[in-house]
């Protein structure tokens, strides 16, 4: 290609729409936006491929004693780096094709509200907000039994080819559509069958995700008195906050997170004076029971509850914690590099019986970790909202494919917190009540029955332990909370405080998943109950009313029931409730994450022939997710192992209920095994109307693909391309190119320029 | 000139460049801040309101806005991710 001054022409293709000849060009001609592989570039890279290597190196082969963190981190993100300049790169010239001559949608649609042209860097910020919560730090901690080396190529690896992909391509056709929600995009696409499955999947998932992150709540705060008084601090701490910005002064966003996090620390300091006062032990040391009906009614309070004095406050002080402690803990893990002992590969990656999650490696590994490598719910988030926010096409893929990447490293730091911590303590931190029997004499001796090679548990490392960090005890806590918490805070009082400081930096991340979650909680339920007030409504037109309150009212308990339910099944659990549960929550992530891959294929395939030899791209990803979800629902429908397959536990305990029995495995009452046999059915019957929904998906998408490829192609339902009359960059920085053609349209007359929400 | 008497100007020549390297750095954050949380929200409403209705439609005052963008998020909830 011929080298041009910057935008001198447009590049004839014949789908852009007509350029406004008085304007400066809206998109950098091609031959600017090529790469110019100058000796210094080609030395760049080739140093990020040498070291990323031999990180690689090191963690995978090289087996010494122990691996220090700081390998996982280089790998992470010399791959990150590679995947981002390279392979995003041919998913935007094969299959996204974006052209920046065209209006997106922020900007034909402008209204200084929803649609607000926003800047590339800023929505980067709002869209991993979003994104990212309780998620990606809680699997990665449950795969660690099975060693470092699994969740780590499949976190790293599966970002690349298959989270942010998805992430990338469903902002990215979402966005061609005006925002559509991927619910309607897979109607529009995939007819009334595909999209009604895709719908009520969405609804089932919401449900099942909120159940079990409030399970992990549950987990981490049961007879923590510290833990119980400093999250229910956040309670008044956003209602004030709430009220500052209602009545007080209004818009100063900022100033008054930072006022709310003041009082977040306060709360955590006070918690521990509170727990160790007669009257604080007596009034905030809860059984989880008690603190799942709280939650349970918390939520279906706040979600009735206006927005601005509650959700909003607690929203902005979410989106201020995760920034603040992402950036925290990865300068930690840099400048602490600890050493990780824990193999490469557990005695549990090659069997099924772990004690943490049970079944094989594959394909539970990759419903464990889903957030973090590939999560189905990012593609709620990637249509809707951010897609109404892009100002330039161009930025969809730092915006999405590299959003995604920046959880993933989330996920890298969680399980780097996780495996820094000793392994005796891991497993008696992680397996459930019913093995260890909640004791520390019976922790100690169900860890060393695991004969786990190099580790030997006495009760006085679990006593100190739980003393260093301000609590009761620490078996069988859980959920992953709370052994990320002791990570973070085995890393963090290195650099701060010593172990004085341990109980603050504890209960400091408690406190920070505990609100992810809670916002979670109370967001999740709203758009639930959204959902659920629109398909009542096609029946009784008055449920699509939203501000009629009887309406809210009964479809929010309803939700909050459904949800509720799942969560006192999983608290009350005698199998360990987490250990059970947590495969549901992997399976519907995943499963969503088909039906969203599923829609986008058939998105493509319909765009023309000349996409067909690039299918593989979502086709590779959409296969191996429709495979693990399958095979996973399959394993826990059909195994007749019952740590494995529901049915086969469901019918071991009818068996001995039947044959009068009054305990059986680790339910010590006929209670207990009714409660078995009751939850083993829920589950049962969830993992059957999942594999169903992923198996319709699938086909429905294959038929409508077929059709298109064959055709030639299909009927699009892309907005008319309308001409931009704006400019941007498309990455984090911008090129001189770049640079040179913003200075031109900031030479304009104030009058022709675009306004922007850049100030 | 003697050795000493050289070196002095440089440092505080270094020192200012410095400051205003923390200047501007701390300027950037600080942007990004306000973006990120959305103070500029009602700045940004405003630039849309003179730029499409002129002075001939008063905007909305900022307590308005605010209530107005609440009562939005009351009525079309976004989730927020696990």
């Amino acid at each position: 290609m011929t080298s041009q001054p910057p935008g001198s022409t447009v590049e004839a293709r014949p789908d852009g729409p007509e350029p406004d000849p008085a304007l400066p060009p809206t998109e950098l001609p091609a031959a600017e936006r090529e790469t110019r592989w100058t000796l210094p570039k080609i030395l760049v890279w080739a140093a990020i491929a040498l070291l990323g290597g031999i990180s690689w190196t090191m963690i995978a082969i090289v087996r010494g004693e122990t691996v220090n963190a700081l390998w996982f981190v280089f790998a992470a993100v010399c791959t990150y780096l590679i995947g981002y300049r390279f392979y995003s790169k041919v998913i935007e010239r094969y299959i996204t094709r974006p052209d920046d001559r065209r209006a997106t949608p922020a900007e034909v649609r402008a209204d200084g509200k929803d649609y607000v042209p926003t800047d590339r860097r800023v929505l980067y910020g709002h869209h991993f907000a979003a994104i990212a919560g309780a998620g990606p730090l809680v699997g990665p901690v449950l795969a660690a039994q099975m060693g470092y080396l699994p969740g780590t190529i499949w976190i790293i690896v599966g970002v690349l080819l298959a989270g942010a992909v998805q992430d990338y391509l469903v902002l990215f056709f979402s966005m061609r559509r005006g925002g559509r929600t991927i619910g309607q995009m897979a109607r529009d696409e995939l007819g009334r069958v595909g999209g009604t499955a895709a719908i009520l999947a969405s609804l089932l998932i919401m449900l099942i995700i909120i159940a079990i992150l409030a399970l992990v709540v549950v987990n981490a705060l049961g007879e923590s008195p510290w833990g119980v008084f400093s999250v229910a601090m956040t309670i008044p701490i956003a209602l004030f906050m709430g009220v500052y910005l209602r009545y007080l002064r209004p818009g100063k966003i900022s100033e008054v997170s930072i006022i709310g996090f003041v009082l977040l620390m306060a709360a955590i300091i006070a918690g521990g004076w509170v727990a160790e006062t007669p009257w604080g032990i007596e009034l905030f040391t809860l059984d989880r029971t008690t603190i799942a009906w709280g939650i349970i009614i918390y939520g279906f309070v706040a979600a009735i509850l206006p927005v601005w004095l509650l959700l909003a406050p607690r929203d902005y002080l979410s989106t201020f914690m995760k920034i603040g402690v992402i950036v925290m803990l990865a300068g930690a893990v840099v400048l602490v590099r600890p050493e990780i002992s824990v193999p490469a590969l557990s005695e549990f990656a090659g069997g099924e019986l772990g004690p943490v999650v049970s079944g094989t490696l594959f394909p539970f590994l990759f419903v464990t970790i889903a957030c973090g490598a590939l999560s189905g719910f990012h593609a709620l988030i990637a249509s809707g909202t951010t897609p109404k926010l892009i100002e330039k096409e161009r930025q969809t893929r730092f915006i999405g494919y590299g959003g995604m990447l920046m959880e993933s490293f989330v996920a890298i730091m969680a399980l780097v917190a996780a495996l820094s911590l000793d392994r005796g303590i891991y497993f008696a931190m992680n397996s459930s009540g019913a093995a260890t029997g909640g004791t520390v004499e019976g922790a100690v001796a169900f860890v060393n029955s695991l004969g786990l090679m190099g580790v030997n548990l006495t009760p006085d490392m679990l006593t100190s332990t739980a003393a260093a960090v301000g609590e009761e005890s620490i078996v069988s806590r859980t959920g992953g909370a709370p052994t990320l918490a002791l990570g973070i805070a085995n890393i963090m009082q290195q650099l701060f405080g010593g172990a004085a400081l341990a109980g603050f930096w504890y209960h400091f991340a408690i406190m920070f998943e505990a609100l992810f979650i809670l916002t979670a909680v109370d967001a999740g339920t709203r758009v639930a109950r959204f959902m659920l007030q629109d398909s009542i409504g096609n029946v009784l037109p008055r449920f699509k009313d939203t501000g009629w309150r009887p309406g809210v009212w009964i479809t929010t308990a309803l939700m909050v029931a459904g949800w509720g339910w799942i969560l006192i099944l999983g608290v009350t659990d005698p199998l360990g409730g987490i250990n059970t549960f947590f495969p549901l929550f992997g399976i519907a992530n995943q499963l969503l994450a088909v039906i969203a891959l599923a829609v986008v294929l058939a998105i493509v395939a319909k765009r023309g022939p000349g996409y067909v030899r690039w299918l593989w791209i979502i086709g590779v990803p959409l296969a191996f997710a429709a495979v693990v979800t399958i095979t996973a629902s399959a394993f826990k429908i059909f195994s007749p192992v019952p740590q494995v397959g529901y049915w086969a536990n469901h019918f071991a305990f009818r068996g001995a209920l039947e044959a009068g029995e009054t305990s059986f495995g680790t339910a010590p009452t006929v209670e207990a095994m009714e409660a078995v046999v009751r939850n083993t059915m829920v589950q049962g019957i969830l993992s059957i109307v999942f594999v169903t929904l992923a198996i319709i998906v699938v086909i429905t998408s294959l038929i409508v693909t077929v059709r298109a490829i064959r055709a030639g192609g299909g009927e699009s339902h892309e907005d008319a391309p309308v001409a931009s009359r704006r400019y941007a960059p498309e990455g984090f920085f911008a090129t001189r190119a770049e640079r040179e053609l913003e200075r031109r349209w900031a030479q304009l007359p104030a009058a022709t320029r675009p306004s922007s929400a850049r100030h | 000139m003697t050795a000493t008497e050289s070196r002095r100007p440089a440092r505080t020549l270094s020192v200012r460049a410095g400051a205003a390297v923390l200047g501007r750095a701390g300027r950037a954050v600080t942007w990004y801040m306000r973006e990120l949380m959305g103070d500029t929200a009602y700045r940004t409403y405003l630039d849309h309101h003179a730029a499409t209705h002129g002075a001939d439609v008063a905007p909305m005052t900022e307590r308005e806005f605010w209530r107005g963008r609440m009562d939005e998020q009351d009525q079309n909830p976004g989730a927020r991710c696990c």
